[in-house]
């Protein structure tokens, strides 16, 4: 029966190993990674203001924001603010940390949703800093991103990003 | 009238726009959230093409039209519930299933799932229904058809995460579904499937940018009227990997009856993604098949897809991906599919 299984699977397997190569090749070419790089002018804080979160890998980071990961330090339950829809600190969030679009993480978002394994950040409704810090009051395991300058200097920052490795 | 029709589609969407954030937040421990797609959709071929779905020749403004409404309740700190209703492509408005109904309990690096439970055999198994979250305007057939569609059980769920580093988490659930009677109508046939259990385990790499997922289930069940009980080993194995503005899907799916497979490159510009598809199916069905399509982001909450589809039959008379023998029609094996979809979430 295996023989027999193994006739037949081969030229699939073959077949897909062709595309998977062609996919492959295709992507170096394309690797210049200038979407991560144009907006050097521009740094964003991971913050809290809960001083018993530890600091953040860009790997972890990555992870909580792809909705991958929703504990840190094993067993802390994060959960994420997002800025408005129409904030452009959002959209250069996004590209830089995950090289993603806007219209990419809604997908994302909705398959989270829709999943039973999570939910979507909350949404403000503005990206002004006094909101972002209001809701990390009311959320201690809240985690937030805003640009850097308008971070004030008390609370906790996980991670800056494009800088933090 | 196809202008009327497109018309009453996008002003229906329109009602949703504004609420552009997905979920209604009823309190602060139950939301409400839905979401939905329909398309006009029409093959060159007198075939009905797809299982639950049945396209023809014919332009079909309901053959793919899905609504979903989930309500998810927080009832203690580690344990919740979620329901899901969806009228789904072969349902009437009158007539939605419970797709799913269940407790789950968390703790440790574990959860606890009971009731009605998504089949997770493929990479979007899990929100199969869900076309704002996939970046087609239907799940490849070649694979995700290969089970005639079915999606849930009535069983018992444990899922353990467990985090190897910081970028790399492993999922390992297995899950056993008790018996029951699974309906699907294939075109004028009606088959029935009287299940003595469907059990089975995920296993599951994720990465921030890739997951890979491998599955088995293996499934004891009589085909009615037949009296003789089989029993059916499914091996699935799909990986997802995106760089950058790619994304790159594949999946394979493996049982005694069939061989299928896909793989899809998908490249996202700011709010257009073209996408390019090629599957195959082998043995119980016989047919190659390419789709090229483009997926447009118009907000958060709505996405449309522009998508045309070509089918090769293998083999005479097979029905590929038609619910039944073309010879039937006697139509042409092969057939071209032209789809304009709209998605929404709320």
């Amino acid at each position: 029966m295996f023989k027999g299984l193994s006739v037949r699977v081969r030229p699939v397997y073959f077949q897909l190993f062709v595309v998977l190569v062609l996919c492959c090749i295709s992507s170096p070419l394309l690797a210049v990674e200038a979407s991560i790089d144009e907006n050097d002018d521009i740094e964003f804080a991971i913050f809290s203001l809960n001083d018993d979160l530890p600091p953040l890998s860009k790997s972890k980071a990555r992870m909580l924001y792809r909705g991958k990961s929703k504990k840190i330090s094993g067993s802390l339950k994060i959960v994420l603010v997002d800025l408005p829809e129409t904030s452009i600190h959002r959209e250069e969030f996004y590209k830089m940390l995950l090289g993603k679009s806007v219209s990419q993480m809604n997908g994302y978002w909705a398959g989270l949703a829709f999943s039973g394994r999570g939910s979507p950040p909350d949404e403000l409704d503005s990206d002004d800093i006094k909101q972002i810090l209001k809701w990390l009051n009311d959320n201690p395991n809240g985690i937030a991103y805003a640009p850097i300058e308008s971070v004030p200097a008390e609370v906790n920052i996980l991670i800056t990003v494009p800088q933090g490795e | 009238m196809l202008f009327r029709r497109t018309f009453f589609i996008v002003l229906s969407s329109i009602i949703f726009l504004p609420v552009a954030q997905a979920s209604v937040e009823l309190t602060d421990n139950i939301s409400l959230s839905g979401f939905g797609s329909t398309a006009i959709s029409k093959t060159d071929n007198r075939t009905p093409l797809f299982i639950s779905r049945e396209i023809t020749e014919s332009t079909c403004y309901d053959c793919d039209t899905i609504l979903g409404l989930q309500l998810d309740v927080e009832l203690l700190d580690s344990l919740s519930a979620s329901g899901q209703v969806v009228k789904r492509t072969q349902d009437k408005w009158s007539d939605p299933v419970l797709e799913w109904a269940y407790l789950s309990y968390e703790f440790d690096d574990f959860e606890v799932r009971a009731g009605r439970l998504r089949l997770p055999l493929f990479l979007v198994s899990e929100y199969y229904y869900v076309g704002q979250a996939y970046p087609w305007a239907r799940p490849p057939q070649e694979v995700y058809d290969s089970i005639l569609g079915f999606t849930f059980y009535d069983g018992l769920s444990v899922a353990w995460d467990y985090e190897i580093s910081d970028e790399l988490l492993l999922t390992v659930s297995p899950y056993y579904g008790f018996d029951r009677i699974n309906k699907v109508e294939l075109g004028d046939n009606l088959l029935t499937f009287d299940t003595e259990y469907m059990a089975g385990i995920y296993v599951d790499l994720v990465g921030f940018n890739y997951r890979i997922h491998s599955g088995f289930t293996q499934a004891k069940y009589r085909q009615q009227p037949s009296v003789e009980q089989q029993k059916l080993d499914i091996y699935t194995l799909g990986a997802e990997y995106s760089y950058e503005s790619w994304l790159w899907m594949a999946e394979v799916e493996v049982d005694r009856l069939q061989t299928n497979w896909y793989a899809s490159a998908i490249y996202a510009f700011d709010y257009l993604s073209p996408y390019l598809t090629y599957g195959e199916s082998h043995q119980l069905r016989k047919s190659k098949g390419v789709t090229a399509g483009v997926r447009y982001d118009a907000t958060s909450s709505i996405s449309f897809n522009l998508e045309y589809q070509m089918i090769f039959s293998q083999e005479e008379g097979n029905r590929a991906q038609f619910v039944t023998s073309p010879l039937e029609y006697g139509e042409s094996a092969d057939v071209d599919l032209v789809s304009l979809t709209v998605n929404f979430v709320f």
